[in-house]
This record gives C-alpha cells, sequence and structure tokens, in this order.
C-alpha cells in the first residue's frame, strides 16, 4: 500500500468514526428547535467542557499557532493569554444568559438581546455580525482541511476535494443530530487532539534538536524575548500586544457559536464549572507552541510559517500512518470549530432573522426543518469563499472579528444594565463597528489593536444615548 | 468587598500589568532579553495554572445566596 493510500485509510477511519458518533448523538433530543440549537438546555459538564475547548481550537491550533511559534517566537505567547483568559467574562455571562434563556425560552444571542432590551431589529442586526464573521471563518476552517489532506498526501487529494470531503461529513451529522452531534464530535476530537499535541510536542524537539532545552539554545535571542514579534515580523509593542489580548479576551466568548452554549448547558453551576476547568484545556496549546520552535532553523524552511507542522511532518520521513494519525487531528481542530460555526449560523439565521426580525411564526418541529434547511446555503458560501478568495480570505476574517468583538458591550448591557436601551446598543455596536473597520485605514502605525478604541466608542455611546433616551422618556 | 472579591481583584490586577508589561519592568533574564525562553513560557503556563486556581476559588467561595441575588437583579 502506497503511503498516500495510508493516510488516506487513516483519515477514512477517523472521519467514519465521527460520523458514526456524530449521528447517534442526536437520538435523544427532542423534536423542536430547542432540542436542535440547545440539545433541550441538558448539556453536562463533561459536554461543556470539550464543546467550548474544541470549539475554540480550530484548524489555526495545528496550522497557524505553531506557525506563529515559529515566526513571531514569544510572540506568540499571547495565544495562550488571551486564550486563558478569554472564558472569565462567561463566567458572568453565561450564567446569567442560561437562566434568561430557560425563564424566556432564548435559544440565540441575537434573540437575547432584542428580548432583554425589547428592540426587535437588534436580533437580525446581531445575526448578521454574526453570520458575516463566520462564514470566513468557517471558510478558512474548510481551507486548512483541504490544504493539510492536500500537503500531507502530496497532491493526491486537492484543496477543494479534501475540503469537500470532510464538510460533507460534517453536514450530515449535524445535520442528523444538531448540537449534540456538534458536542460529541467535538469531545471525541478534542481529546485526540491533546493526545496527538502532547506526542508531537514532545517527540519533535527531541528528534530535531536533541531536547526542549537544546532547541531553545538553539534559538535566536531576538525570537526569545518578550512581547516578540508581530505576525508582518516588525517588533510588537506592548501596547500592541497587551490591547490585542484585552480586545480578544472581552470579544472571545462573545461568538456567536460559543455563547450560544450558554443555552444548551444543564444548569448555571455547569456553566461555571466549564468556565473554572476551561484553562486545564490551554495546556494543550504548550506543545503546540513547541512545534512550532522545533521548526526554527530547519532547512529548507517552510514555504509559509503556517506549513511548519506540515513541512516538519514530511521532512522527518515518518511512517505514513503517523503522518495519518496527525492529518486526522489537524482534521479535528478543523471540525471541531467548523461544525459549530456551521450550526450556530444556521441556528442565528432562523431564530434571529427569520423569526424574531421578519416575525414568522414556525412550529417548534417546523423550526426544525427550518434550521436544518439553513445549513446548506451556508456551507455552500463557506465553501466558495475557502476556493475562491485565496489572497483575502485572513484579511477578511481579520475584519470580522473586529466586529464580533463589538457584540461584548450590547449583550453585557443587555444581561447587567437595566437603563440601557435597544437603540443605544444599535448605536454603540454600529459605531464600535465602525471604528474598528475604519481606524487601521486612516491611521498609519496604529499602536493599539483598533478594537480597543472601537469598544470604547462602542461602550461610551450605549451608556450616553441611553441616559439621553431615559432623560427625554422622562 | 468580600475576601473572594478583594482576592479575584488581585489576581485582574496581576494580569493587567502581565499584558501590558509593567510586571516585567526591569527584568531581564539574559542581557537584553525581558523574559525570554524558557522562562517566558514557564510563566504564561504558569499564568493558566493561575487563572484557573482563582477561579476555583472564586466560584468555591461563592455565597450560597448568590443565586437569588442575581435573579432578583
Amino acid at each position: 500500500m502506497s503511503a498516500e493510500a495510508q493516510i488516506l485509510t487513516v483519515v477514512g477511519a477517523y472521519l467514519a468514526i465521527n460520523l458514526f458518533v456524530g449521528w447517534r448523538a442526536g437520538g435523544g433530543t427532542s423534536d423542536s428547535a430547542t432540542g436542535y440549537v440547545a440539545g433541550d438546555r441538558a448539556m453536562g459538564a463533561l459536554l461543556m467542557y470539550f464543546v467550548t475547548g474544541a470549539t475554540i481550537f480550530s484548524a489555526f491550533a495545528f496550522l497557524g499557532a505553531p506557525g506563529r511559534a515559529y515566526s513571531t517566537g514569544a510572540g506568540a505567547f499571547h495565544i495562550i493569554a488571551f486564550g486563558v483568559l478569554g472564558l472569565v467574562p462567561f463566567y458572568f455571562t453565561g450564567p446569567r444568559a442560561a437562566r434568561l434563556g430557560r425563564r424566556k425560552g432564548y435559544i440565540t444571542q441575537g434573540e437575547l438581546v432584542a428580548g432583554e432590551l425589547g428592540f426587535r431589529p437588534l436580533a437580525p442586526i446581531v445575526a448578521l455580525v454574526g453570520i458575516v464573521a463566520i462564514v470566513p471563518y468557517l471558510a478558512l476552517q474548510m481551507r486548512g482541511a483541504g490544504h493539510v489532506l492536500e500537503v500531507l498526501t502530496r497532491g493526491a487529494v486537492s484543496v477543494e476535494a479534501g475540503a469537500a470531503l470532510v464538510y460533507g461529513v460534517v453536514l450530515v451529522y449535524v445535520w442528523r443530530s444538531g448540537v449534540m452531534g456538534v458536542g460529541w464530535t467535538n469531545t471525541l476530537q478534542g481529546a485526540f487532539m491533546m493526545v496527538l499535541a502532547w506526542v508531537l510536542g514532545l517527540y519533535l524537539p527531541g528528534a530535531m534538536h536533541g531536547g526542549v532545552r537544546a532547541m531553545f539554545e538553539s534559538m535566536e535571542p531576538e525570537q526569545l524575548t518578550l512581547p516578540g514579534r508581530t505576525a508582518s515580523g516588525g517588533a510588537w509593542s506592548w501596547a500592541g500586544y497587551g490591547s490585542t489580548i484585552l480586545v480578544m479576551t472581552i470579544g472571545f466568548s462573545f461568538w456567536p457559536h460559543l455563547f450560544q452554549k450558554a443555552f444548551a448547558a444543564r444548569s448555571e453551576a455547569v456553566l461555571r464549572r466549564t468556565v473554572v476547568l476551561y484553562p486545564t484545556f490551554q495546556l494543550f496549546m504548550l506543545p503546540i507552541l513547541l512545534i512550532g520552535f522545533a521548526g526554527v532553523g530547519m532547512d529548507p524552511p517552510p514555504s509559509q510559517p503556517d506549513q511548519v507542522l506540515p513541512h516538519i511532518l514530511l521532512t522527518l520521513d515518518l511512517p505514513a500512518a503517523v503522518v495519518g494519525l496527525f492529518c486526522a487531528g489537524a482534521l479535528a481542530a478543523s471540525m471541531s470549530s467548523g461544525d459549530a460555526l456551521l450550526h450556530g449560523a444556521a441556528s442565528s439565521a432562523v431564530r434571529d432573522g427569520w423569526v424574531r426580525g421578519a416575525g414568522r411564526e414556525l412550529s417548534p418541529a417546523g423550526e426544525r426543518r427550518a434550521v436544518r434547511m439553513a445549513l446548506l446555503p451556508i456551507l455552500v458560501l463557506s465553501y466558495v469563499t475557502a476556493t475562491t478568495f485565496h489572497a483575502d480570505l485572513v484579511g477578511l476574517l481579520s475584519y470580522a472579528y473586529g466586529p464580533v468583538g463589538q457584540l461584548a458591550p450590547p449583550v453585557t448591557a443587555a444581561l447587567f444594565w437595566r437603563r440601557a436601551t435597544g437603540p443605544a446598543a444599535l448605536t454603540g455596536l454600529l459605531l464600535g463597528s465602525a471604528v474598528t473597520i475604519a481606524l487601521p485605514k486612516l491611521v498609519d502605525g496604529l499602536v493599539v489593536h483598533p478594537g480597543l478604541p472601537g469598544l470604547a466608542v462602542n461602550a461610551a455611546a450605549i451608556v450616553g444615548v441611553s441616559l439621553l433616551s431615559a432623560r427625554r422618556a422622562a | 468587598m468580600s475576601l473572594r472579591q478583594v482576592l479575584f481583584a488581585a489576581y485582574v490586577l496581576v494580569c493587567a500589568l502581565s499584558v501590558t508589561g509593567v510586571l516585567f519592568r526591569g527584568v531581564q533574564t539574559r542581557p537584553g532579553l525581558v523574559l525570554g525562553l524558557p522562562w517566558g513560557l514557564a510563566w504564561v503556563v504558569g499564568w493558566a495554572a493561575l487563572t484557573f486556581v482563582a477561579l476555583v476559588i472564586f466560584d468555591g467561595t461563592r455565597p450560597a445566596d448568590d443565586d437569588r441575588e442575581e435573579g432578583a437583579a
């Protein structure tokens, strides 16, 4: 059997196991939107831990993160820093959202914001911001999966065919089982990723440098100092480093597909426990960074930093079955985020756009069918984006990240500030997003992350407009 | 402000001082290096552990009537 055939056999077995687990997972939920989108609000601690952990670790974990460590040295520590802090706000927002969801029937973020602020147009707008951000994010997961398959099978499987194969499997189990399919496959994928990351992270520095200590000693001093370098290779200031961590920490748990999991937890205690345990998932990033550091000084170097891990694996001439296992691990990282993104976007489109925004009533079973139907156009749109927009996808995603972070002030206001109004939240969201997107174009050499001034404008607008509205009403 | 809130605020302060670099001002593990590897990596991993411990303490010392207060808010 050729090396490519062995790799594809391992990958095929892995995809078949995912399909089996994902298909079986949906059997126990009710035939309603709450069952399909929020798992009948019955997810336990184990599922919640892996759903949040594995959802956050996308294809970026096995490709982008080692690439960052390889190219920016200590600058890559910011990945662990914002990852560790990112779910802490959810300790406060998650249980409150869960309680309101249980009491008022919310199953999406947009629905919660619109409902709590009594302003229906917010639901489709929050959904739109989320979906516009999710499509390039999902496209990146697809391209990551396709790219790994293409590189490691030495072209036997094209990027397009690989992405279609992997996301065909994702579509089937998400279509059949909804959030429970996402949850149980994420448990499998998360455990698999963790084991694989530690095996590779401990093995590669030893195989390539004779150990971790020797690996660090072989690196250049400028690669070792905080705050490190930016992705483009320039020196990173503490202001840039700190504000990036801050913006990503604030925005992290407000991604719609992640926030939505608050409505799926069995209890508020389960949600809190998930956040408490979550930093242990971040230890998974340590070996990932070691993999990137191991690639420093390789001859020949990888064509791009993101290719450092596949490049190392091909250079080391490892057994094909081992390469196949890595390939499955990278697919796990891609799928564990991609399935949640797909499910989150479809749920939001139907509940926030169609039901709340357009005011169309659907029966529970009809809404479940509508969410299933919405999976396909979102998947196709993401696939077309993945296979068409080659140059600008990462740039598009970085733009999308900004507006998603801007969901934090309106959602927080809806949860905790009774004087907040719907028009104020909308004004804040729009102004904050505009500042985040426009600032890098208007200001050369911006020192801080553009999301930070965006968040400041957003919060100020919510407070200011809410207080003005209250004064007028009085 | 209760002791648990003070401790949590202290943890947040450590995070703020760390990500802004204030905590590392003047710290050099080698000439010209601010927390060079492996110390920088050890710090970040320690930070993950600290976050876990801080959250365990904060959550473990939650007053029993916290839910009722939040529900009434």
